[in-house]
This record gives structure tokens, sequence and C-alpha cells, in this order.
């Protein structure tokens, strides 16, 4: 009956060190459960895209607690603090437990059937009146790949629209199509051991301490052992990460590519290259050339403010070191040129021939634990089994597959992006749009504007959740959706290890998982293969998987190898698994061989500029055969700089206790009393300009909103501000509005369409009300206790700063 | 990007000399083609400023034509400049009516995507007309540009490919594209519909001239007015429509006319408007003075059609004579300076710095001096 907690890792976010030498990292279980539990259920932690392999502890039917897997290679044991304490939420007073729909404007309870056949009936009418492409689904990072592949059936398939994008397009769009420029096709090509044995990590816009706290132990590991590898972070707070680092550089928000550039430069000037590989493995260097040619030190000094001889320092780290792991995250993806920037990233790697080795890759990371299903599946903007939209072949391998006519599959067009479908419901050409475990209201730019979008007449809005959300709120219908824990399924991680996760406990009153509610609209709607027999064929979670095997075979996702039993065997296991690699494969490229051929590739790419797509017969004239292709890319100026009205740059981020818009972990009384609120993060230097103090209350307003929210001091540059995201608000008259995304403008990468969250111009002034004495002086009491315990005398500037990264469930 | 410093004396032109004309010739064409592409794209980037894929990326391609542009004027001064309307006339066909909704995005870039065609062949022609001369700046410059235009035009491709499945097979939702096309900053007049701005800038000129009239007492409103007005209301960016063209096209139909009468004998002769008669002096009068205003207009590069309204008021009599003839005048100075100002308020596109940054913050600073470093502004207003 005991209550069992290894550590406290609300107080203590990384736990205990275990130093080791460039070897094997060793293991530390970590811990938390209320009562003994009567039972282990297998399963991972889906808080984070580090997907770290963990036991839930079961007792009378109901979650007690949570051990990490000692043998899992992921995280050898180990759980972070959203872990350890977030599975609380699927025992909430508040979950959703009967379907909801609107009737006079007010959701009300109602079956099941009333629900389905409700959207049933809208679904087919607009089909009918208006196409299938008044239809959109947008999803999210938070399924599992079962659920991820069903849809994709149904949307594409079944109803045959283009319109099918995820929240995951806030997160790892980026990502994706930055190793596809490189790379050829989608997926990391290396594994978290080779942090294990690095001689130098290059953390680029990636908080990891606060957002992968697990990865960061085993960071902090290597740091503390012998032979520590070199660490250069880019970041422009000065993070926890930036304070371990050698090199720490701080650019200007939005100067990522001049940035990189530069360094580039500076490995191609001193010679820091490796010619052969070059010659023999990559095509088109002379466009890096050409490209980062302009940015000399003293230029990127100019534009990015990083002094000319900490980039000297920084490149000299990248251009000696004999083995790298580089890093990206929404300090790149949610910046200004995302794509083009994580692109510069991978030709670091490309150039030096440091990556498919132990201890030299790159990851474009994720932010969501199931982001790279999403991808895989093709309902994140990629077709199924990362094959080519446009590539005939590919079709018609995914229609035999599916059994359908390839005509029936829309791959005129590349999948509507997130943005664009928000506008194509704006505009009313979408009417019929599936929220799937998301939640827009909160996470997306310039969320007025998705309020009234929203709540446009004529469009019809399905909402399936766990709990009744800002976006719930505005839907017709509501559908109560079994979530982790409750349902069983697969995730795959940012190093594309597999793990399944096993139904623990039942769910909450008539919830039901995501994949039995799309069997069931599939089979309401009645949708069929060419041959007139039902197109979906399978009825649950293993039966999905197995048919997943069959469309992922021969691609470089192949799971054909692997099984729901062989899973609950082996625990973890990477993708590619095939015949020839029976226990999945650990690194990708390793004979320095590409996925670029031009029937293998998964795009044909685009200008990373303009995101203008290169036709097929221009890549064929040209195809790499193999080959990286390195991009190099110019530099633009950004949209909105600041000025006189709006003098300060915002960029917005993540706190660690908390994971995207809060639905889950501001629902653990711990996490939520560790950081209850929003805030805005400054330099001292700027505060005292103001003259404002630290808990003071401003208003932050930029050209599209604003927040009222307490000053926090920090180590943070002068000019640049920071803003959590998770604080969605109730647009109410009596609480004054703290969601960050008020502020943040409706814009996009060219190439990847991930919105530019970490970047826009606001104005800040003190919020004076009738006796100024005590303006929100008691607005950090929450935050402040927790953070920090018994470290009173410290200054606000050496507080844990916590940030980066985003989405959401 | 390549360009030659700016402050090397520019190389003597290559070739024999014979040839120069006609590269003087296409890169006036060029220039003005680039010039009504930047101009286009700053439009329709207005125009949808809701849909950020169509607004930032078209801001973007319009800083390549800007620095394209930039990167002639070298060139100019090599090879000389004959200045061309061909670039005009085209953007004048394109870009007009109701742009609204996804439909409207699709049509406007499809029209952009003509200029751009105009501009890559141009380029085409001179990179080939470069290498035969063996003059390799202005080969760099135009292959350069090509390739930008190319890329450009690959944008356009792309966007109509995604875009034009939606424009097509979806029932439209009126009021929803309506809403979504209201421009989100009302001074953008760029953005008002083509439906709602003519027929109330028409409107506007006629009034004007009636508010003088009657404060000075005279009759300055005359019927030549409707057409000049509705030209400039519908078609502000046609060369027919410009202040000169007005001015001088009236002041030619208005001597056209008088010497028409004088060539025919026609002073006297009856007037079909006033006495509801014709005759044959009157016809001989009218068909000389159309011809003289046909070539008057050629000659003075003042094309403006509904001067010949004007020429024949006064050769069939109506308004010939010298008090009649000033209150023409009259009139067509108010609507040819009123017009002016109702084009250049249509047709003002702020620079692609001012669009893509507030004016005098770093970006727009940085654009002036364009990332390249080559020191030449790159903004210069339009019209």
């Amino acid at each position: 009956m005991a209550v069992t907690q290894t550590r406290d890792s609300i107080d203590d976010i990384w736990g205990p060190r275990t130093p080791h030498e460039a070897g094997a990292w060793p293991v530390r279980v970590d811990e938390r459960t209320l009562t003994t539990p009567e039972r282990w259920v297998q399963s991972v932690c889906v808080l984070c895209s580090v997907g770290c392999g963990l036991d839930i502890g079961v007792a009378r039917g109901q979650i007690v607690g949570v051990r990490g897997r000692s043998d899992d290679p992921v995280n050898h044991g180990r759980l972070g603090p959203k872990g350890l304490h977030g599975w609380e939420a699927n025992a909430s007073g508040d979950r959703l437990t009967m379907p909801l729909i609107r009737r006079d404007g007010r959701l009300v309870p109602a079956t099941w059937d009333e629900a389905m056949a409700l959207i049933v009936r809208r679904s087919k009418e607009d089909i009918a009146k208006y196409g299938p492409g008044s239809h959109g689904f947008y999803n999210s990072g938070q399924l599992f790949l079962e659920e991820y592949y069903t849809l994709a059936l149904v949307a594409e398939a079944g109803i045959g629209t283009a319109h099918v994008d995820g929240n995951t397009r806030l997160c790892t769009a980026t990502a994706a199509n930055a190793l596809i420029e490189s790379f050829g096709t989608d997926g990391a090509p290396g594994t978290y051991a080779d942090f294990d044995v690095t001689d130098a990590i290059f953390l680029v816009g990636h908080n990891m301490a606060a957002t992968q706290t697990v990865l960061w132990a085993r960071v902090l590991d290597r740091l503390a052992g012998p032979n520590p590898p070199k660490l250069i972070v880019v970041d422009p707070r000065g993070t926890q990460a930036a304070r371990r680092a050698d090199v720490h550089l701080a650019p200007r928000p939005g100067t990522n590519l001049p940035l990189l550039n530069g360094l580039l430069r500076i490995l191609i000037e001193r010679g820091w290259i490796d010619s052969a590989f070059i010659r023999d493995h990559t095509v088109d260097f002379e466009t890096l050339v050409s490209a980062t040619e302009p940015w000399t030190p003293e230029r990127v000094e100019a534009t990015c403010r990083v002094p000319a001889d900490k980039l000297l320092a920084a490149a000299e780290i990248l251009g000696t070191s004999p083995t790298l792991v580089s890093t990206c995250l929404q300090g790149v993806y949610q910046s200004l040129q995302a794509t083009a920037s994580a692109v510069q990233v991978n030709n670091i790697h490309l150039i030096r021939g440091l990556i498919g080795k132990p201890g030299s890759t790159v990851f474009q990371m994720n932010g969501q634990p199931t982001a790279q299903n999403t991808r895989e599946c093709g309902v994140n903007g990629e077709f199924v089994a990362f094959r080519n939209w446009h590539n005939p072949d590919h079709v018609a391998e995914t229609a035999r597959v599916w059994n359908v006519e390839p005509s029936k599959i829309p791959t005129w067009t590349p999948p509507t992006h997130a943005m664009q479908m928000f506008h194509l419901a704006e505009t009313g050409s979408i009417r019929f749009l599936w929220i799937i475990a998301t939640n827009p209201m909160v996470s997306l730019p310039e969320v007025g504007r998705i309020r009234k979008i929203l709540g446009r007449e004529g469009l019809f809005t399905v909402v399936s959740d766990a709990f009744l959300t800002e976006t719930a709120e505005l839907a017709d219908v509501v559908l109560p959706a079994a979530i982790w824990a409750e349902k069983t399924g697969c995730t795959t991680n940012a190093d594309r290890t597999v793990h399944l996760s096993d139904q623990a406990i039942e769910p909450p009153g008539e919830a039901r998982s995501d994949l039995d509610i799309f069997l069931d609209y599939a089979d309401r709607m009645q949708f069929r293969d060419k041959d007139g027999e039902p197109l979906i064929k399978y009825s649950d979670a293993a039966g999905a998987f197995e048919a997943w095997k069959q469309c992922s075979a021969g691609r470089p996702c192949d799971y054909s190898g692997m099984s729901h039993a062989l899973l609950r065997e082996r625990g973890a296991i990477h993708w590619p698994c095939t015949p020839e690699f029976p226990l999945g494969k650990e690194r990708q490229y390793e004979d320095g061989v590409f996925n670029t051929s031009a029937e293998y590739c998964e795009t044909y790419g685009h200008d990373l500029a303009t995101g203008a797509a290169v036709q097929p017969e221009q890549y064929a004239a040209r195809d790499p055969k193999g080959r990286a292709i390195i991009k190099g890319a110019e530099a633009f100026p950004p949209p909105e700089e600041p000025d006189d009205a709006f003098p300060y740059l915002l960029t917005t981020g993540r706190v660690v206790h908390h994971f995207h818009t809060r639905t889950k972990t501001g629902r653990s009384r711990e996490l939520n009393a560790a950081a209850p609120q929003a805030f805005v993060e400054m330099a001292r230097t700027d505060a005292d300009e103001l003259g404002v103090t630290d808990g003071e209350l401003v208003e932050v307003r930029s050209r599209r909103g604003h927040v009222v929210v307490p000053v926090h001091l920090g180590g943070i540059e002068p000019g640049v501000v920071f803003i959590p995201f998770h604080y969605g608000d109730e647009d109410r008259d009596d609480t004054p509005p703290t969601s960050a995304n008020r502020l943040t403008m409706s814009g996009w990468d060219p190439v990847s369409k991930q919105p530019h969250f970490k970047y826009a111009a606001v104005a800040i002034k003190p919020v004076r009300t009738g006796n100024g004495g005590d303006r929100g002086a008691t607005a950090l009491a929450g935050r402040r206790e927790p953070l920090t315990p018994g470290r009173a005398t410290e200054r606000p500037e050496d507080r844990e700063p916590v940030a980066s990264g985003r989405s959401e469930r | 990007m390549t360009s030659t410093p700016a402050t090397q004396p520019p190389p003597p032109p290559a070739g024999p000399e014979g040839a120069r004309n006609q590269v003087a010739m296409y890169l006036g064409v060029v220039a003005a083609t680039e010039e009504q592409l930047r101009d286009a794209l700053i439009l329709v980037a207005e125009r949808h400023e809701r849909n950020y894929e169509i607004s930032r990326g078209a801001t973007v391609l319009a800083v390549w034509s800007s620095e394209h542009v930039a990167r002639l004027e070298r060139q100019r001064d090599r090879y000389g400049h004959v200045p061309s309307e061909a670039a005009e006339l085209l953007r004048s066909a394109l870009l007009s009516g109701t742009r609204v909704g996804v439909v409207g995005e699709l049509n406007d870039l499809c029209d952009l995507a003509v200029l751009a065609e105009k501009a890559e062949m141009t380029w085409t022609i001179i990179v080939q007309g470069a290498r035969e001369l063996h003059d390799d700046e202005l080969l760099d410059i135009a292959s350069t540009a090509r390739d930008q235009t190319r890329r450009q035009i690959s944008w356009l491709r792309t966007m109509i490919e995604h875009e034009a499945p939606d424009a097509i097979a979806v029932v439209p939702d009126w009021p929803g594209q309506l809403a979504a096309s209201v421009p989100k900053r009302p001074e953008d007049v760029a953005a008002i519909p083509d439906s709602i701005w003519s027929p109330l800038a028409a409107a506007g000129l006629i009034l004007i001239v009636g508010v003088f009239g009657l404060a000075v007492g005279k009759p300055w409103l005359l019927p030549s007015l409707g057409p000049s007005a509705a030209l400039i209301a519908l078609s502000p960016a046609h060369p027919t429509a410009r202040m000169w063209n007005t001015l001088a096209g009236h002041i030619l139909g208005i001597a056209a006319g008088f010497l028409g009468i004088a060539l025919a004998g026609a002073a006297v002769a009856p007037s079909p408007l006033i006495d509801g008669q014709l005759v044959v002096s009157r016809v001989l009068a009218a068909t000389i003075a159309i011809l003289l205003t046909m070539l008057l207009m050629t000659m003075f590069r003042a094309s403006h059609p509904p001067a010949t309204a004007t020429t024949l008021l006064v050769a069939l009599g109506a308004t010939a004579t010298a008090d009649k003839a000033l209150s023409i005048v009259a009139g067509v100075v108010i609507v040819a300076l009123g017009g002016e100002l109702i084009r250049r308020f249509r047709l003002e596109r702020r620079t692609p710095s001012e669009r893509m940054a507030p004016p005098r913050s770093m970006a727009w600073l940085r654009l002036r001096r364009p990332l390249g470093g080559t020191g030449q502004p790159v903004g210069r207003r339009a019209v």
C-alpha cells in the first residue's frame, strides 16, 4: 500500500547523475506509484518525443503509478517529471464520458448512435452536395500508429479528400521536410545511443533540458563523466542547456539561417570538410558555397548579434570534432525560414561526412510522442509509408495495397496543410471539419481568427477528445475518446524506436478509442474497395498493425518484420525491421547511400526560398541516385520587425512542467502547482527601462492581439521576451487574456508550412490599477515556490529558464 | 547572387555598334516587364493578404523583380535604353475585375504567370544575345535573373496546382469567400474590388468637374469627359489612361477638330448635333479631324481614345467656338489631374521592402541595401 517515489522529479527534474565514459549508459529505474500495483502493464510514455519505455502500475482497475523499463534502449529505466505525473490525468473527474450534440446552441449528452448518425448524415449530405473536398480532418501527434493508418484509409481512400493534416504541422513538419530535402525520405538517420559515444553535441534551438528531460539526463551523464563531449548550444535564452555549453550562441530571434550560413562558410573556408564524402555521396555542394559566401563572421555578427570570436569557436568544434551529434527543435522549426535552416544543420554533417556512423548523426527532433507515426501513415501532409504523391508508381502501389482505383486517392495535389485548411474553412470550402485529439483554439497562431472560423455558420465541426477543451466547446458534436493506457497501439519516437502500449484500464464511461470511432464511421459510411468489399478489413489494433505492415513493406519505414507479439517480447524495436534486419536497424545510411533516387524518394524536393515544388522531370534529369542533396539557402528579411510601436521581439515556447495545451499536465496537481500560469520573461535591463519589477502585471501587445501576464526576470537577451504558449484563456471579459497565440502571426515556412510561433514584434506596458502598490505582486506566488525551493537567495536571472517546443492534446 | 561592384566604371558595350540598339530595345522590354511584374506581385500580395502563403510568397518574388530592375541600370548605361509600352499594355489586360475567394486567388496567380513568362522569355532572348556578343557581364546578370524568373514561375505553378482543386470542385460559399477576402488594412486601396472601385471613381471624377463648374459658373461638364473618367476608373494601369495621354489627347482632339472644319470649309455648315441635319462638309470635317487626331496622338505618344469624342464635338460644330473649346480644356484639366490622383491612389504600391517590414525598421533598411550588399537601393516607388 505504500507510496513509492524513487525521486522528486518536480524539484529535481533530471535526477541523480550516473556518469559514464563514452560507453553503455547505466540503468536507473525511476518509479512513482501511489499504492502497490496489482499488476504492471507494458507501455511507453507519451508526453514528449523521446518515447521512454515504462510499465503502468494498475490496482483495482485504476492506474496507480508508473516505472521506467530498465531494459529499454531509450531511457534505461529513467522517467521525467511529466511521465511520472502525467498519468493522473486519466482519472480526472472532468473526462468526457458521453457523446455531446449541439442543440439550440448548447452541447447536450447523447448516445453514440445519435452522435454517429448525425455525423454520418451530415458527412453524406456534404459529399453529395459539395464533393469530397468539403471534408477536412485535423488530427494530432497523440494517437497510435494503428489509428493514423485507419484515418489515412478513411480520408484518402474512403472519402477521397486531400484535406488531412495534424497538429504535428506545428511541431514536426519542418523535421520531416528537412530530412526529405536532404536525404530523400523522412526518418532519423541515427539513434539516441549516438549520444553515449559522441565527441561533440550541437543543440540548435533545442532546449533539451526542459522539453526532453530524459535525453538531457543522458547528456548530463556524459558531461559528468570522463572525456565529456563538447557542447554547443544555439538559443536566444540562457537556458539550463546553454549554461552547460562550451560555446553558447545567442542569436537574435529569426536569424538562424544567417548564423548557420556563417558557420558553414567557416567550415568550407578552413577546409574542415570531407571532400571525398562530398564527391562520392552528395550532389550540389556548389549551391552551398555560393549561398554561404556572403556570410562573413562580421556580417553574421551584425545580423545575428553573435560575436565573431564565438562563431569561430563554435565552428572550430564543429569542424574538427571526429564525431558529432546535432539536434534541431522548435527554435529552428517555429522560427523564420525553418526548413532552410534545418537543412543547413544536415549540411554540416554532409560536408563533414559525419552521418551513419556511431556517434555521428543529426536529429531533426519531434515535439510529440507519435509525430513520427502520423508522418509514416500519411496524415500529416506526407503520403502513406513515405511514398511520393508525384510518382505514379507509388500511387499505383498504394492503390494495390488498399484495393482501390488509383484515381480514388487524391494525389493530384499535395495534402492541404493545417493553416490552409483553416483558411479553406474560413472561405467556406471546407464545411465538415473533424478535429481529433487536438486543441487549435490554444495552439494555432492568431487564435482570435480561429475562434471566428470555428464559430462560422455552415461549418460542421466534430471534435473527438478526452476533455471538453476550448475547441470542443465550439463543436457541433463532441465524441469522448479513450486515451493512452485505455487502448492498445504502437508509437514510434524520434529515433525510429517502436514501442507497444498495451491497454491497462477501461476507458471512463462510454469513451471509445479513436480507432473504434474511425471503424464505426467507416462502417456507417459504407466505404468500399473496388471489388465492393468493405474498404477496411480489420476490426482491432492488431489487425490494423498487420495491414500497416503490408503497406509499409519495401519502404524505408518497413515494419514487415514486427508484430504486436514481437514488440511485447522485445520491448522496443527500430524500424526498418525486415527479414534482413529481424530485430530492427539502429542506423540508416551506414553505407552512405541515401533514399534520393528518383524512383524511391519521397518528394522531388522544393525551392527552399519559395516552397515551389521541383517538377518530376527536373528531378529525373539530375537524378541524385542515392547521393544526399546539399541545398544552400539565401536568407530573407523577416515579415515584421521591431519598430517604435512594437519594439520587442517575442518568442514563445514550453515550460518544463507542462506539455502542449496542458490538457493532461494541467490536470496533475503537482505539475500544475509548479507552473500554474503564464508569464513574460524579460531581461532586467528591459524591465528597468519599462519601470516594472519581477511579478508585476504587464500588457504585451502585438499587431494581432494582447495578453496581460506577470513579469518574470530571466536570462534572456535584452530586446527579446518569452511567453509560454500553454495557457489558453476562455475569452471572457472578467479574466485577462493569457494565450500567447493571441500575439503570434498567421505566417509560416514556405516549405514545411510550420507557423512562425517564435517570431513577433510586440509592445509592453505596465498595467497600473488604482492603488499601484501590490499590482500583481501575488501573481507569481504559485510558480516561485516549487521552482526554487531552498534557493531563495538566488537572483531571478539564475532561475531555471523554461521553454521551447509545442503542440498538444 | 552575383553582381559586379557598382564602383567600377562599366565596360564599353560589346559587339558591333549596329547591334546595340537591339540590345537596348530588349533591355527596355525586360525592364518594363520586371517593373510591371514587381507591381503586380505586390498588388496580389495586398489583395490576398489573408492568405499568408500568397501574400508572403508574392512579396519575396517581388523583391527579386526589384533587384533585377536595379541591376539593369548599369546595362542601360552601357547599351542605352529604348522605352517600351508592351509590358504596360499586357498588364492592363490582367488582374482586373473582382478577385474574391479561392477563385480570385487562382485567377490572380494565372495573370501573374503571364507577366512572369514574358519576363522569362525576354531574359532568354538577352541571355542568347549576350552569348553571341560575348558580353560576360550582361550574360551573368541575365542568366541569374532568368533562373530567378523560372523560380518565380515554379512557385506560381505550385500554388496553382495546389489551389485549383478547391477553386473548381468545391461549391463556393460566397459570404465566406467575401469575408475572407476583405483586406486586413482598409488603407490598402489596391485591395478594393473593381466592381466597387470603378463606379465610385468615375462618378467622383464627374462630380468634381461639376462642382468646380458650378463654383465658377461655367459649363465645364461635357460629354467627352465621360469616356475619360470611365477609362481612368476601369483601367488605371492602361497607358492610355495616363495624365499626359488624357490632357494631350483632348487638346489634340480640339486642334484636329478646328483643323478639320477649316480644311473641309464647314465653319458655317449646320451642325448635326444642334440642327439635327447632316451635310457633306460636316462629314468631311469629321473624317479629316479623326484622321488628324489619330495621327497627332501617335506622334505625341498621347493615345487616348476618349479624345476622339472631343474631336467630333468640335468638328460637328457643337463646341466649335474658342469659348466652348476652353470649357472643354478646363474640364479635361480637372479630369486629368483628378484622374491622375485617383490612378496613383489605386496603383500606388508600396515597395517590397515596405511591404515586408514596417518602414524604417531594420529589415526595411536592409532591403534598401539588399542582402547581397551591392549598395544599390532596391525599392523605387512604382508609377
